[in-house]
């Protein structure tokens, strides 16, 4: 990491309950990333974002690296691995550092400790930390501050987003990944992986929602004020629409999906209240008529309820009511027709669908929105690999201060 | 005058809808039963939840009294349903509370209004309890004598060797509740003058559906596809076809076919008798035109009898012609898969089997939303 290696590649993994997705990109000296290729294989044992068959997720996994190396040339020995599950949770924590009566300049010193001190923090049974992300920093007299050396305070307190899971079902994740002789790198919650995907430095500064509509889960994140304010994960997806649909017209699952791809909608217009699909005669299958707005009622149904069940996490976080910012949709469920018109509605807010941010070299024009979480991953990659380059000597030398200071922090 | 055709209680709507999604023409289609959460998830063009003051959407729970009272009060509406009504199909589960009481008092209004009444009652399943065949069995005395019954068994339809496991279960109901919309299918084809039956010399050009009596132990068998070969039908070897053949004295058979007809009929008469028993009638029903790409063969094996004075009853036309049973050589499978092999598989793979229920605020989020939130439609902000 340290050497002067003139090539780096970057690998991102996702193993969703849809599809297991490989990119790869080559990270320049400079620190710009060029994609060189993305490769994707049905998971059929996913569910939810959790590994119900080991032996045939990991064929699943092996057969996308196998594609994108064969697709970029490309040898692959460590990944990015997106996190996600039903079993994450995320909540706010706020620590203080006590500075003495006279009050102290804070230095990097003081940041480390409180870093520390948070990830020391004791979680429910079997949960692990994934993610400690810094919110701001906050002096004696309420001053909030993303950089407080060099300031003198009493005290300095700092807000973390966390977020954990259950220390099982990620390690079947980086298990199934391992076996495969592949190195996990890093990790990253999915949608903190898709926000990076997606938004602009100033998008994060001026307040962005990131919905991911996965299949078996949707996730979301909050930037505001340049950082992550919230985020939430719902073991409800677009699988959940499919089978709702396959339960009221009484078809099979992949048929289903296949109706929902060519003539789902949330949206319900005039010209299409009346008319029937007619799913055709197809091998075995017979000729059906299904209703148009028992489609837009069953969908409309579910996709509802996922976006209000998100609000109503939304409306009990203390930033919302004033919250002006922009909502993306992003993720394969999110190409639903009529789905960011209803969004609009629940959320009350401006939405969008979500813009992947290019490339070097172009190509982005084909970026589909099934893949931000794992183009995510290597932004997310980038950033982790040049606080390394850069900050590895920091950390050390952190080390040592932090030993300085516990002893007189213990008196 | 237009006709209409009630699915009574959760077993009768869900025929109903299976005929609804694959009907080209699904006209006159009410759900009614005393419980919200079958009548709201129906498909039917009309709705009727029965005395909500009374039960407040829960049902009857089995109870005939209950169901009767339910039934009372809700008197009017159900005269309303048959003001201009030419003719009246309702089917229903046999043993249950709503269905078989409503069916009772619809087929006693609609007999003394004249109108033409057909019965599609299912009957209990071999494992139901000793007093819900003996309700079954006093619902089906109970309805109207000019009313044409149609009882459907449900013995085999779960096999008791194997067992199948709930999704299998479901996926047999489901399947069998779709041969029975396939007769809800040509009973209305009839009333829209689409479905005639064959004639073949003497035999009377009548709706088997028109007939007052019963018709008892009904099996159905049927075979959909872009080509039939009638000769090599899956069910011919079967052993329900078997049984059920062996027991049989009537047969209906309808056919759908995109080209020539006449020459099947005759087909599928020596085939009947090949598999038949000798006293066994068959008569014969064919659809003016096919849909586009159905072929579509279906059989209907039970045993008639009146519940009327005989003469009101046609006389079955006896075979003199002696035929000798021979040998069926062993048919290479049809090009298309049965539909219950198709069922099956997706059942398998009901998506969510194996994972932790998404719980919010304890409601199951994996039961469809559609489902839970019908109470609420429209009151979303
Ligand atoms: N519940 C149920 N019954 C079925 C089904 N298919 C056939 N039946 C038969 O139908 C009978 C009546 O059941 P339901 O239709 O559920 O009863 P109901 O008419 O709604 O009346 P209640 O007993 O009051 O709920 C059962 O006893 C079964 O023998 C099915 O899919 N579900
Ligand atoms: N045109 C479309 N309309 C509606 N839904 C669609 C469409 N195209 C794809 N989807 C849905 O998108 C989902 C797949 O999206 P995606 O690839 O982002 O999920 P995933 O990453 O595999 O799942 P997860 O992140 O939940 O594990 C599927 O549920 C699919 O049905
Ligand atoms: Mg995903
Ligand atoms: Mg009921």
């Amino acid at each position: 990491m340290f050497g002067g290696k003139s090539r780096s590649v970057l690998v991102g993994l996702e193993a969703g309950t849809s599809k297991i997705k490989v990119a790869v990109a080559e990270l320049g000296a400079d620190g710009s990333l060029s994609l060189l290729g993305v490769a994707e294989s049905p998971s059929t044992h996913i569910r939810k974002c959790e590994i119900t068959d080991f032996e045939m997720t990991q064929k699943a996994i092996h057969q996308a690296i196998l594609d994108a190396e064969a697709k970029t040339d490309v040898s692959i020995g460590e990944v990015y691995l997106a996190i996600s599950g039903a079993h994450i949770r995320s909540f706010q924590s706020r620590l203080a550092l006590d500075l003495g009566e006279e009050g102290t300049m804070i230095e990097e010193g003081h940041l480390r400790e409180l870093r520390e001190l948070v990830r020391q923090q004791a979680l429910p049974p079997g949960q692990i930390l994934l993610h400690d992300l810094l919110q701001t920093y906050i002096l004696d007299d309420g001053t909030a501050t993303s950089n407080p050396v060099g300031l003198f305070s009493r005290r300095l307190m700092a807000d973390y987003h966390l977020v954990s899971g259950i220390a099982t079902r990620l390690q079947t994740t980086v298990h199934c990944v391992k076996d495969l002789s592949l190195r996990v790198k890093g990790y990253a919650l999915s949608s903190y992986a898709t926000a990076q995907a997606l938004l602009t430095p100033e998008q994060k500064s001026f307040g962005s929602v990131v919905i991911n509509c996965g299949a078996g889960i949707t996730d979301y994140i909050v930037y505001r004020n340049g950082f992550v304010a919230h985020s939430g994960t719902l073991g409800v997806g677009g699988d959940h629409l499919t089978n709702d649909l396959a339960v009221a017209v009484k078809i099979p699952f992949p048929r289903a999906e296949e109706l929902k791809r060519t003539h789902g909608t949330v949206d319900l217009r005039e010209e299409t209240a009346h008319r029937r699909v007619s799913l055709p005669a197809e091998g075995p299958y017979e000729q059906r008529f299904v209703p148009m707005s028992l489609i837009v009622e069953v969908l409309q149904a579910r996709q509802a309820e996922i976006f209000e069940i998100i609000r109503e996490d939304l409306e009990a976080q203390p930033f919302w009511e004033s919250f002006s910012g922009t909502l993306f949709l992003t993720g394969g469920g999110s190409q639903l027709d009529g789905i960011q018109k209803m969004a609009g509605k629940v959320f009350d807010r401006s939405v969008e669908a979500a813009k992947p941010l290019p490339f070097q070299g172009g190509g982005s024009g084909e970026i589909r929105q099934d893949w931000t979480t794992v183009l995510g991953l290597l932004r997310y990659g980038r950033i982790v690999e040049r606080q390394e380059s850069g900050g590895g000597r920091w950390d050390r030398m952190g080390r040592s201060l932090r030993r300085l200071f516990s002893g007189i922090r213990s008196l | 005058m237009s006709i209409r055709i009630v699915g009574a209680g959760a077993a009768g709507i869900s025929v109903l809808d299976e005929w609804i999604l694959f009907s080209d023409h699904p006209e006159g289609s009410l759900a009614c039963d005393g419980e919200a959460s079958s009548v709201e998830g129906s498909l039917a063009s009309e709705k009727l939840l029965l005395a909500p003051d009374l039960v407040g959407g829960l049902g009857c729970f089995g109870s005939r009294d209950l169901a009767w009272r339910m039934v009372g009060r809700e008197n009017q509406r159900l005269d309303g349903l048959l003001r201009d009504c030419a003719g009246l199909l309702i089917v229903t589960g046999l043993a249950g509370g709503m269905g078989a009481t409503v069916a009772e008092a619809l087929s006693l209004k609609a007999g003394e209004r004249e109108i033409p009444t057909t019965i599609f009652a299912l009957l209990p399943f071999p494992f139901e309890a000793e007093e819900r065949r003996e309700a079954a069995e006093a619902a089906r005395e109970g309805f109207s004598a000019q009313a044409s019954v149609f009882l459907f068994s449900t013995a085999g339809l779960l096999p008791e060797e194997s067992a199948p496991g709930v999704a299998g279960v479901r996926s047999r109901l489901r399947e069998f509740h779709g041969t029975i919309a396939r007769w809800v299918d040509v009973w209305s084809g009839m009333a829209d003058g689409v479905v005639l039956p064959v004639g073949r010399g003497s035999e009377a050009e009548v709706s088997p559906f028109a007939v007052a009596g019963e018709m008892e132990d009904c099996h159905v068998f049927g075979e959909t596809g872009s080509c039939l070969d009638l000769s090599s039908l899956p069910f011919w070897e079967s052993r329900e076809f078997g049984q059920a053949a062996e027991k049989a004295d009537h047969c209906l058979g309808y056919i759908e076919a995109s080209e020539e007809v006449s020459g099947w009929a005759s087909e599928l008469e020596k085939l009947l008798q090949e598999h038949l028993p000798k006293r066994a009638r068959n008569s014969f029903y064919r659809r003016k035109q096919a849909r586009p790409m159905q072929n579509r063969l279906l059989l209907l094996l039970g045993r008639a009898h009146s519940r009327l004075p005989k003469s009101k009853l046609p006389e079955p036309v006896r075979e003199e012609q002696i035929q000798t049973r021979t040998e069926v050589p062993v048919h290479s499978p049809l090009p298309a898969a049965p539909e219950r092999e198709l069922a099956h598989s997706s059942a398998e793979s009901i998506p969510f089997a194996k994972t932790t229920a998404t719980v919010h605020k304890g409601e199951n989020l994996d039961i469809p939303a559609y489902r839970r939130r019908s109470g609420s439609r429209g009151e979303r902000k």
